[in-house]
């Protein structure tokens, strides 16, 4: 069988959140049979948008795809519009919102003593996250926990950072019990939508394992940072459509699945979002 | 085909007003015919029912064909028929009497019902056949009657009887002891000129064992599969994709009772054993109201009831299972059973070769039973059941764990478990109201379920505890109905009944239990909250005689199903008619609407036992389909015909995910993952067989094409693309060669377009997200513009056996020898992209998977004794 040679699509993508440079990646695809995942633009400028004023055109480099922005800031409830022009005459175009941050009201905390399905009894921290969800729009999160500890080893000062694994218990991460959503495979990544609480106060259930607050032997401070996310659709679209088509991908008898783009004149996805961060502090 | 009939009616007409002139008044019945013939070129044929008479006085010497028949039959009145220059005449019986011939036609060896069974009487050429528990009904003039019984394989019985008043006759049929020429599809013919329905196919469990199929699993899905109009999923698939259809679609009826899933090992094989099957009907179109619920297929399958003279049995051993069946009188020529039990035996072999450590297991078994009772001349009760059952399981990670403080250890595994299984039982009890009316009231339950465990051990604390998770989805379903079977006259057989289902859906239900040795276990139960709902359907169905050669099977099907807050309902009309073209063809027309509330949630590609059964919701429609076929079918020679039928299919709210999410996206609710569209499908089948002589089998032919589109404009840009089991030709060849006559040599070749397959053409960079936990595990995604816009290669196979018996003292046995892909055809089961590094080059390239790459012989011993 032979795989039909289609013309290459122009690819774009940015995350833009407050307070940060545009990072913006431009190139090509690629046919489905080449090595390379992607092409560079031989040559190329991108327009920029904020809430509908041109903020200049800019050359894209030559060397890499993804190019670094930092003269522009951006804020909540900015409209950023992105247009990338290949030499070739085509167009590829892209906009987001950039949402309101959620707040986080409090977080409370209580160590628990757990059985946890097919493990080892454990301490936990239960976590319940109070925010208030937004009435008008459909609103979609994430919700995502940073673990990182100050200390020193040896003589040197150390530092480590990860990405904490909690236990999901709220509802809200298998809200569609009809679907068995928690049957053991996709791990959506602390994904959720307002599905549940819709324009109300909502205390988020999480448990945070004892590994993650323990203070190792040369660790005297631990922070863990819990992130709530307020993402635009298209970050949580894209994003869940992702690890959808990788979820299953080992088995060819699973069909393969599109993945969201948001944007005219080729793929990818220019998408905002925006956090609140609150934390707990463990110290020796 | 209303303008044939006018057409030939009108020049019948013509022939009668033909001028006739005798050169005498006086004569014979006889005479006068016989004039008749030589003046207008006609042939008269009549019965000796007929009043003739030896000497009779015309009043007038000119006249027309008609005004002499008046005259010479004028105190014994007849009815003529012309076709082409042949007068039939046949006495006119409206004036006489008439009463009820009922009773059954069985086995006289063992009293079994035979089904579908000929019923004629030779004097008025009234005929029916029997019904789904081998019942009759026929109304005769008073009189003189010669009624015959016949079955394909049996003699055929002649009772002679003066009927004074209504009569009942149980016949019992004789097997052939030699079958001479082997006729197995004998009883096909008769019902298939003389039914009124399309697309119906009857298909002898004789046939279906001599098929060579792997590892010698006989089996009647697949030999289905081989019938035009009906196609596999693929390689080892036991799906039925039925004119465009899909496996949800068809709905499988074991002794009335519907089965959910119908696949062992994942699809290779099917759940029904043909060592426990009577008789097999495969309904493609022209369907009769008293089906319903499925848009594409009926296939309605009827167990044994058992022998009620003696005990009998068989077994057989094969590669991957054994078989045992039973049977017998629990009160003779009174009551029944019989049995039947299948299991694989992978498992019991694998544990010799499996260390103590890492273990897998495979098993499946299926049980079929049956007892039935006749309760009274007019009553029969028959209570019948089938379970199945799949299980895969690993078991590995072996320990030891102390019992208590003396030392003693237990040793544990743990546990990974998928499994699923049927469970359907059904209790009939059929009753007669008075000579014409048969009634059957059913209550029956189908349970489906589906289900994955997962069991770990583990110390705490030393405390040995563990840990598991269940989950399962599946449907049960409680049916109570009733059909009553009419017989006014026999121009009409009149069917009607009504059916109450109340479905329980658990789609999702995760147990997750964690429990201390000896301390209280704890059970938490997420999810999955039963859906109840009720489906009601009532249906009147006629199948009769408008003229000599036009019948017509019209019916209307009403049918609801309520889901919360609201209720759908639909009414379906059937008719089906057939006009009988000469003496051995029939044309015939059929158009059907049909309407189903169930939809099946697809996990993969191909038909899987974790797909999940859903009710339609406010947001998802019921499907529909209206369905036309026209058709001619034609006697070449006794056993040897050949039928051309062509359809046309449309769907309505047919499902299909849409894009970006699929079966396992949890993070929307599964009527919200769906879009709905519409379908079409159209075909022409054409189906050459040969049921009688040395050489037996058929060849089919299938040229088909089906499209789907989606509301959702973003699936496949809105635009029409090939439905997933969309294939343009298809072609079954099966042959059985009976060289000696108790050996055969079965050779069966498929051939089909392949598949539709979406396949990405292109890739593009995929970033890492700036919250995610984790990395992808690709930095592109792959780009599928389109659906379904490629095809697998074309898929053709061989298969070959050969089938011994031998009479023995104790009763007869069977060898079968056999070979699956003789010519090691590598047909593809999926493809996939893979990479490789070749120095420098990195490239990538299309791969195919084959199941079966190389021939795989086979071989069954069978004992009937």
């Amino acid at each position: 069988m032979n795989i039909a040679d289609v013309p290459e699509e122009l690819v774009m993508y940015s995350f833009i959140y407050p307070d940060s440079a545009l990072n913006l990646f431009t190139g090509k695809s690629t046919s489905i049979l080449s090595p390379s995942n992607y092409q560079l633009f031989s040559e190329g400028r991108f327009r920029i948008y904020l809430n509908e004023n041109p903020l200049g055109t800019y050359l894209l480099p030559k060397d890499t795809a993804w190019s670094n922005w930092k003269e522009f800031i951006f804020k909540a409830g900015d409209v950023v519009k992105v247009e990338s022009f290949e030499s070739g005459g085509r167009i590829i175009t892209g906009s987001t919102r950039i949402p309101e941050y959620v707040p986080v009201i409090k977080i409370d905390t209580t160590s628990i003593k757990s059985k946890i399905e097919g493990k080892p009894e454990k301490r936990f921290l239960e976590c319940k996250l109070l925010f208030k969800d937004d009435p008008v729009n459909d609103n979609f999160y994430q919700l995502h926990v940073v673990r990182e500890g100050w200390g020193t080893l040896g003589t040197k000062p150390y530092y480590t950072r990860r990405v904490v694994s909690i236990e999901k218990e709220d509802p809200v991460f298998y809200q569609y019990d009809e679907s068995g959503s928690i049957l053991q495979g996709l791990n959506f990544q602390g994904l959720f939508t307002d599905y549940l609480f819709d324009g109300s106060y909502y205390a988020l259930r999480f448990n945070i394992p004892e590994t993650e607050y323990f203070l190792d032997y040369y660790e005297e401070k631990v922070k863990i940072s819990i992130y709530l996310y307020h993402l635009t659709f298209d970050y949580y679209a894209f994003f869940r459509s992702k690890i959808i088509s990788e979820g299953y991908e080992g088995l060819p008898i699973y069909e393969s699945l599109k993945i969201h783009n948001n944007v005219n004149g080729g793929l990818g996805v220019i998408a905002g979002l925006n956090f609140h961060v609150d934390s707990l502090l463990f110290t020796k | 085909m209303l303008i044939v009939l006018v057409t030939a009616k009108g020049n019948g007409q013509k022939l009668l007003f033909t001028p006739i002139t005798f050169q005498t008044t006086e004569g014979s019945t006889e005479f006068f015919l016989s004039e008749i013939e030589k003046q207008a070129d006609v042939i008269f044929s009549y019965s000796n029912l007929v009043c003739f008479k030896s000497n009779l006085t015309l009043i007038n010497t000119s006249g027309t064909i008609q005004s002499f028949l008046d005259e010479l039959f004028l105190n014994c009145p007849v009815k003529h028929e012309i076709r082409g220059r042949k007068i039939i005449l046949e006495p006119d019986n409206a004036s006489t009497p008439r009463y009820v011939v009922r009773g059954y036609i069985r086995d006289q060896t063992n009293f079994e019902s035979l089904l579908q069974a000929n019923v004629y009487d030779l004097n008025t050429l009234q005929g029916t056949v029997t019904n789904n528990f081998g019942y009759y009904t026929l109304i005769l003039p008073q009189g003189s009657a010669k009624l015959v019984c016949s079955y394909v394989g049996y003699d055929k019985v002649v009772s002679h009887f003066n009927l004074k008043s209504d009569t009942i006759i149980n016949v019992s049929l004789l097997p052939k002891s030699d079958l001479g020429e082997v006729k197995v599809t004998g009883e096909r013919y008769p019902g298939l000129l003389n039914s009124a329905r399309t697309s119906t196919i009857h298909l002898p469990v004789e046939q279906v064992k001599n098929v060579p199929l792997l590892l010698g699993e006989s089996d009647v899905i697949k030999t289905i599969q081989l019938l035009p109009g009906i196609q596999s999923g693929g390689e080892g698939n036991a799906g039925l994709y039925v004119r465009g259809g899909g496996p949800d679609q068809n709905l499988v009826l074991i002794d009335d009772v519907p089965v959910y899933n119908i696949d062992h090992l994942l699809g290779f094989f099917s759940v029904i054993n043909a060592d426990a099957v009577n008789r097999i009907e495969v309904i493609k179109g022209g369907f009769p109201a008293r089906y319903g619920g499925r848009l594409s297929s009926v296939m309605d399958i009827r167990l044994y009831e058992g022998n009620k003279q003696k005990y009998q049995g068989s077994a057989s051993l094969g590669l991957l299972s054994s078989k045992f069946a039973i049977e017998g009188p629990i009160k003779k020529e009174k009551s029944s059973f019989s049995l039947s039990f299948r299991r694989t035996y992978y498992d019991l072999i694998a544990d010799f070769f499996q260390d103590d450590g890492d273990k897998s297991r495979y098993y499946f078994y299926d049980l079929n039973g049956k007892v039935s009772f006749k309760l009274s001349d007019n009553d029969n009760l028959y209570i019948s059941g089938f379970t199945g059952k799949d299980k895969y399981g690993a078991y590995f990670n072996r320990q030891e764990m102390p019992l208590s403080a003396n030392g003693s250890f237990a040793i544990t595994e743990d546990e990974n478990e998928i499994g699923w299984r049927n469970i359907i039982g059904s209790a009939r009890w059929t009753h007669l109201f008075g000579a014409k009316l048969f009634s059957n009231f059913t209550c029956s339950y189908s349970n489906y379920r589906f289900d994955v465990r997962h069991l770990q051990n583990y110390l705490s604390d030393g405390e040995w505890n563990y840990g598991e998770q269940t989950y399962f989805s599946g449907i049960r379903d409680f049916t109570a109905k009733i059909d009553l079977n009419y017989l006014p006259s026999n121009n009409h057989h009149i069917r009607m009944g009504s059916g109450l289902i109340k479905h329980v859906f658990y789609p999702g239900i995760n147990v997750v239990a964690n429990d201390v040795v000896g301390g209280a276990s704890l059970d938490t139960i997420y999810g999955g909250e039963d859906l109840l709902r009720t489906e009601y359907s009532l249906y009147l169905e006629d199948d009769f005689q408008i003229l000599k050669r036009v019948k017509v099977n019209a019916g209307l099907r009403y049918s609801s199903f309520f889901v919360p807050n609201s209720f759908y309902q639909s009414l379906e009309p059937r008719i089906s008619c057939r006009y009988l073209w000469g003496t051995s063809g029939a044309i015939k027309a059929s158009y059907s609407k049909m309407t189903q509330y169930l939809h099946l949630l697809r996990s993969s590609l191909i038909s899987m036992p974790t797909d999940i059964w859903l009710p339609v919701s406010e947001k998802t429609e019921p499907m529909q389909t209206t369905q036309y076929a026209f058709g001619v079918e034609y006697e070449i020679s006794s056993g040897f015909n050949v039928s051309l039928e062509a359809y046309f299919k449309d769907f309505q709210n047919i499902l299909t995910f849409r894009n970006e999410t699929n079966f396992f996206d949890f993070t929307l609710e599964w009527d919200d993952k769906l879009s709905s569209g519409i379908g079409e499908s159209k075909g022409l089948e054409i189906l050459l067989q040969k049921s009688s002589g040395r050489v037996t089998g058929w060849i089919g032919y299938t040229f088909s094409k089906t499209i789907n589109q989606f509301k959702d404009t973003n699936i496949n840009n809105g635009e029409a693309f090939p439905a997933n089991f969309d294939r343009t030709h298809d072609i079954s060849i099966y042959t059985t060669y009976h060289f000696k006559k108790k050996a055969n040599l079965s050779v069966s070749w498929t051939y089909g377009t392949g598949s539709p397959i979406t396949l990405a053409e292109s890739k593009y960079y995929s970033p890492p997200m700036p919250t995610g936990e984790k990395p992808f595990n690709h930095n592109y995604n792959e780009h599928i513009d389109s659906r379904n816009n490629y095809r697998m290669p074309d898929y053709h196979r061989l298969d070959i056996g050969f089938n011994f018996t031998k009479d023995t003292k104790k009763g007869e046995r069977l060898w079968s020898f056999g070979v699956i892909n003789a010519y090691s055809r590598q047909n593809p089961y999926f493809l996939y992209f893979s990479g490789s590094q070749d120095g420098a080059d990195s490239q990538r390239t299309l791969n195919q998977f084959s199941l079966f790459p190389i021939p795989i012989p086979y071989v069954r011993y069978a004992l009937k004794f």
